[in-house]
């Protein structure tokens, strides 16, 4: 499997007097087609390294590197293409916009992709039943159920054809039948177009089911395990912690 | 065009933000073309009341003379310009008309009816009888119809003109109300009548001539002045002070207009302010699916823009209806050239601030859409 993502002593601060390191020389590679889960207490860096990744954000230094091209310094708006071309986002609430129904909110990738308008919406009913709601295109947000905006947003996401789909806490505000279901659909996604998945969490029962578990603590990635099988295999350094 | 498709739906979901920027932007539209309208419609009647009301070339005695004398010849040179519709000798002087107990005072003006009329339509705002009736009748009169009712004239008395030591009875024989405060001075009498009254034998005090294009008239009149010695001038030198004030207030006006448009446009910025203070988030999810700055920015340009013609439009119903309102109140004749306001409409001057009104709303987006255009996405999408 080829790295399709590969991170580099990436560093960012913030700091208006106090200086607050958020990630702290963070290596890491990501493979494609890799379901990834990123665990750690809430102020540990983990959305901030999503956003690095999801290029919303830029690092302080560092660098990071998309299927092998160097996007640490991409202008503005080559950032904004590849985040169209390359990547789906999936936030912890639906963040559908609320005046476009279910089939145009998936269709908004594409058109800002300048897809033809008759293209996106076959390409947004297809993703609509493939997550379960051909019953629902016409639903606006406000129409439909918590789990079924997520699944709306799940399929926005996938409807740019992404390498790499980012989610925020995706199932955070979902009871677990809902949580469950999300997430069986994007196992089920990652198998039939071997996406690559990079999922924050705070549900180890959730993170359990990924093929790799990063834990970080203070910016630092501390502690990484890998699924063989069933069993999952801890690197020495969690073993120290 | 995803833009204009969100855009659109932004718009319609927020109807009454979205009205009350309408509104307000409207509203200066309707302020604008009615001033304009008032501007347009008292200039046109001012211009109108001059040209109509005097000579359009009117013709003085030489330098030392106080009257013209030999009017006839002076008549068939002006005549000689094929420009020319009529010439007409007048003689207008000061004189006390007196009925029963009742004196005012008052300006004569005696002429030939048939070229009189030509020169100032005198027929057109006779009331009752007949200017014509001057013409065989030597000691009758046309009097203003200000001038009968404080007089208490009836039609058909005869009244007493006075000049010095010279008394004249004459008949009424019309009423002429112009609209104008001349209706309260104003007595038509024939040529020879007023020599009567006057005393000075054949003369005139000036000759007006009326023409078929009244921009020629500084051209005939600088004709005359090399044909002969009398002094011709021209209504737009005679009018000059008043043309040079129209056009002074005009630029006060255009002004005027502009800090309208500019508080419009600080209200329409101010809407665009809220309407994306309210979606900062969803500017940072676009932004997350891959807008671009110059994408953001347009959506709200976009926004602000297509609220511009419906609230011109809006703005010129209101301007239109508001016309009609102006145009139906009576104002005195002595404080305004004319008996009714007239409010000018024409679409030119609809189209012209339509189009300003249109720029109003793209200039008071551009600033808010630019700061949407520059939100850090991390920030937006987090903002609660």
């Amino acid at each position: 499997m080829t790295n399709i993502i590969e991170i580099k002593k990436l560093r960012k601060v913030y700091g208006d007097g106090v200086e607050v390191v958020a990630l702290d020389d963070v290596d890491l590679t990501i493979k494609e087609g890799e379901v990834l889960s990123i665990v750690g207490p809430s102020g540990s860096g983990k959305s901030t390294l999503l956003n690095m990744i999801g290029l919303l954000d830029t690092p302080t230094s560092g660098e990071i590197w998309l299927k092998g091209q160097n996007i640490t310094r991409a202008t503005p708006k080559e950032r904004a293409r590849l985040r169209n071309k390359e990547l789906g986002f999936i936030f912890q609430f639906h963040h559908l916009l609320p005046e476009f129904n279910a089939v145009e909110n998936v269709m908004m990738p594409l058109l800002i992709a300048g897809v033809d308008r008759d293209e996106a919406r076959d390409r947004a009913i297809a993703l609509l039943q493939e997550v379960g709601l051909a019953d629902r295109l016409m639903n606006r947000p406000n129409q439909l159920s918590g789990g079924q905006n997520q699944r709306v947003a799940v399929a926005r996401a996938l409807a740019g054809h992404p390498s790499i789909v980012i989610g925020d806490e995706p199932t955070g505000n979902l009871d677990t039948k809902s949580s469950d279901m999300i997430y069986e659909l994007l196992r089920k996604l990652n198998r039939q177009m071997n996406q690559t998945f990079i999922l924050v969490t705070h549900d180890m029962t959730m993170a359990e089911k990924t093929d790799r578990i990063l834990r970080i603590v203070d910016g630092r990635i501390v502690c990484e395990m890998r699924r063989d099988g069933d069993e999952f295999v801890t690197q020495e350094i969690c073993r120290a912690e | 065009m995803f833009e204009l498709s969100i855009a659109e739906r932004h718009i319609l979901g927020n109807p009454r933000m979205v009205l009350f920027t309408v509104l307000s932007v409207a509203l200066a539209v309707g302020v604008i073309v009615v001033l304009i309208g008032l501007t347009e419609g008292y200039r046109e009647n001012l211009i109108e009341n001059t040209v109509e009301n005097s000579p359009h070339v009117t013709v003085d005695p030489k330098e030392d003379e106080d009257y013209i004398y030999l009017y006839r010849t002076l008549s068939a040179i002006a005549r000689e310009d094929p420009e020319v519709l009529a010439v007409s000798p007048r003689l207008v002087g000061r004189a006390a008309a007196k009925y029963k107990d009742k004196v005012e005072g008052v300006t004569f003006i005696g002429a030939d009816p048939i070229q009189e009329d030509i020169l100032l339509r005198i027929q057109e705002d006779v009331v009752w009888g007949d200017y014509y009736d001057l013409r065989f009748k030597r000691f009758a009169a046309v009097v203003g119809s200000d001038l009968a009712d404080d007089l208490e004239l009836k039609r058909g008395d005869d009244f007493r003109l006075t000049r010095q030591d010279v008394t004249i009875q004459v008949k009424t024989v019309g009423i002429i109300d112009t609209g104008t405060g001349l209706d309260q001075t104003l007595v038509y009498i024939p040529l020879e009548t007023a020599q009567d009254l006057l005393g000075e034998g054949d003369v005139v005090t000036e000759v007006g001539i009326r023409l078929s294009e009244i921009d020629a008239a500084p051209a005939v009149a600088a004709d005359l002045n090399n044909k002969t010695r009398y002094k011709a001038e021209s209504w737009q030198e005679k009018s000059r002070d008043i043309l040079e004030q129209l056009d002074t207030q005009q630029i006060y006006s255009a002004i005027f207009y502009l800090l309208i448009f500019i508080i419009s446009g600080f209200g329409i910025a101010n809407t665009m302010i809220m309407i994306i203070s309210r979606r900062t988030k969803e500017i940072g999810i676009l932004m997350a699916m891959g807008a671009d700055g110059i994408s953001i920015m347009k959506i709200f340009v976009l926004e602000s823009v297509i609220l511009g013609p419906p609230s011109a439009l809006l703005g010129g119903g209101l301007a239109y209806v508001a016309a009609k309102l102006i145009g139906t109140i009576e104002v005195p004749a002595e404080i305004y050239i004319a008996d009714r306001m007239t409010v000018i409409l024409d679409l030119g001057t609809f189209v012209y601030v339509a189009v300003f009104a249109i720029l109003v709303n793209f200039l008071a987006g551009i600033y808010p859409a630019f700061k949407a255009s520059r939100l850090d996405p991390v920030k937006a999408i987090a903002k609660e």
